[in-house]
């Protein structure tokens, strides 16, 4: 008895207070993810987009709906608004660096807001989400390279957006399940979905010895984002551990090949 | 929930996974210990495991074809990790002493890589499926083009090691039309090539079935491997945010399975 109440009381340091997303304020007020986007140089970045809302129609009603887009530099600046007309279940391959074209970042994110909200939605008490996927040419690729969205990070209402992210009290670590390896080049995007400015730690540790290679630090404000790279002085394989206080710093992972040429891109 | 690893397979590819022995985060597994590497398979009638290795605290290991030259041809070649030996036959799917983390899964990479040089992954895991489900997927990954051919890899596994013939219905956007009917096989990595379906670049597959759950990876390769993109779909219980998201969910599958009866009506 005692030892369970110990356990709840040590998992609670953890839990309590602290979920991946708060609750938007309004029923009706759609959900985001913040995507990176990537351009200028040898980046172009896409998103597809559909009409959520349209799913849920027994009927298939053929009217267009508006999708608004938000724009963020790595500061967390917003930069750009705009809105994108889409018929009912189409799918709309848009690309992102279309409406960049003035901005000097190389990198930063965007969230993506659905106004088409079924009335289903509210039945459930539940909100609109958009967690769907980006895509990345990078040099001469010939595909679109995939990553799905992760976190219902932002919300918006009366056209101010808000962020729903939480702070935990604890220092936590992410552990990349990934193996690193001196014969690749990996960058590393992290997203600061809450409102405090975020102090982002870093590691790279050899497998072998299970050491501290290099460490890094970053500091990013809220709606912005990091960019580390893995450019070390090392030779073998190593692993990644992203200490901060959000809740899940899970990373977007752009891998590149030295030796041979390739290109992915993965949620870490 | 004891996780699984899957092996992938898909045309001109050698699929790899690779496991990793420490946890994806310091709060919620505070005790570690070195762990069997096995293979778990199905041969229609009883699921078969082997033990192929051991893996020592903080360390990782990557399963590739080599590994598994001891399996029956076009076997769903399941990876896990475990404290204990699981059982070599069993009747229902073997697990062992639950290692599971939510903040994040604890997960292996799952990839594959071509001789041209395309390679991709993704950080993923997977449990067995409940028999009587269905599933509804909206993808837009469909790409289109010279050189091109995409993939729909649709990972089945239940606990049972049977192997039951159903089926995988591609709906346009609509839900007014069947695009195909495809085969699918329970406990098979089911491989259906996109590009003979007749969807166009505008369009969503939807994917719908009756009585089988699955993972739908979508893959594409240019020039049978030279550049590699991998994706999964999120379930549509993921367009939504707290509440009751899982009844809303069940209502969209009803609204798609009346949709697919009004379908095979006409």
């Amino acid at each position: 008895m005692l030892k369970t109440l110990i356990k709840k009381i040590k998992r609670g340091l953890w839990t309590f207070k602290q979920p991946l997303s708060a609750k938007p304020t309004n029923l009706n007020d759609p959900v985001s993810d913040l995507f990176v986007w990537r351009h200028l140089g040898d980046w172009k970045t896409y998103f597809d987009l559909y009409d959520i809302g349209s799913f849920y129609s027994q009927t298939g009603a053929k009217d267009k709906m508006n999708v608004k887009i938000i724009f963020y530099n790595p500061l967390g600046q917003k930069i750009k608004e705009c809105e994108i007309s889409l018929k009912h279940n189409q799918n709309k391959c848009i690309e992102i660096s279309s409406f960049l074209i003035d901005e000097k970042h190389l990198f930063g994110t965007f969230a993506v807001f659905h106004s088409n909200i079924p009335e289903s939605f509210s039945k459930y008490n539940s909100y609109i989400t958009e967690r769907g996927y980006t895509s990345y040419k990078y040099q001469n690729n010939q595909l679109r390279h995939y990553v799905h969205g992760n976190s219902d990070a932002v919300s918006i209402s009366n056209n101010l957006s808000y962020l729903l992210g939480a702070s935990s009290f604890l220092k936590r670590e992410y552990r990349l399940q990934f193996n690193l390896t001196s014969a690749e080049k990996y960058e590393f995007l992290i997203v600061n979905y809450t409102t405090k400015k975020q102090k982002v730690t870093f590691a790279f540790i050899d497998i072998t010895t299970n050491n501290k290679i290099t460490v890094k630090d970053y500091s990013i404000n809220p709606n912005g984002c990091c960019l580390c790279d893995s450019l070390i002085k090392y030779d073998g394989n190593f692993r990644l551990v992203i200490s901060s206080t959000l809740i899940m710093a899970r990373p977007i992972v752009f891998r590149y090949g030295q030796k041979r040429s390739f290109f992915d891109v993965f949620h870490g | 929930m004891f996780n699984f690893y899957p092996i992938l397979r898909a045309p001109n590819c050698n699929g790899f996974t690779v496991v990793h022995n420490y946890p994806p985060n310091n709060w919620e597994i505070k005790k570690n210990f070195d762990k069997y590497i096995n293979i778990t398979w199905s041969d229609g009638f009883k699921w078969n495991t082997k033990i192929i290795g051991t893996l020592g605290k903080n360390k990782s290991y990557k399963i590739n074809e080599n590994d598994l030259n001891f399996l029956p041809n076009h076997s769903l070649v399941l990876s896990s990790l475990s404290i204990n030996k699981l059982p070599t036959i069993s009747d229902i799917l073997p697990e062992d002493i639950d290692m599971k983390t939510n903040m994040p899964e604890w997960r292996a990479t799952l990839g594959l890589e071509s001789k041209l040089g395309g390679t991709t992954s993704f950080q993923g895991e997977a449990h067995a499926f409940p028999a009587n489900g269905s599933i509804l997927s909206f993808a837009p990954f469909f790409q289109q083009g010279k050189d091109l051919s995409s993939y729909l890899l649709f990972i089945s596994i239940e606990k049972s090691p049977l192997f039951r013939n159903t089926s995988l219905f591609f709906l346009d956007a609509y839900g007014d039309k069947i695009m195909k009917k495809k085969p699918l096989i329970t406990n098979h990595l089911n491989v259906i090539k996109l590009d003979e379906l007749g969807y166009k670049p505008s369009e969503l597959i939807v994917l719908k079935t009756e009585n089988i759950v699955g993972i739908p990876l979508f893959m594409t390769a240019y020039k049978k491997g030279k550049e590699l993109s991998l994706e999964h779909t999120h379930p549509p219980a993921s367009f939504a945010l707290h509440g009751n998201r899982w009844g809303l969910h069940k209502e969209l599958k009803e609204i798609w399975s009346t949709k697919l009866i009004n379908i095979k009506k006409t």
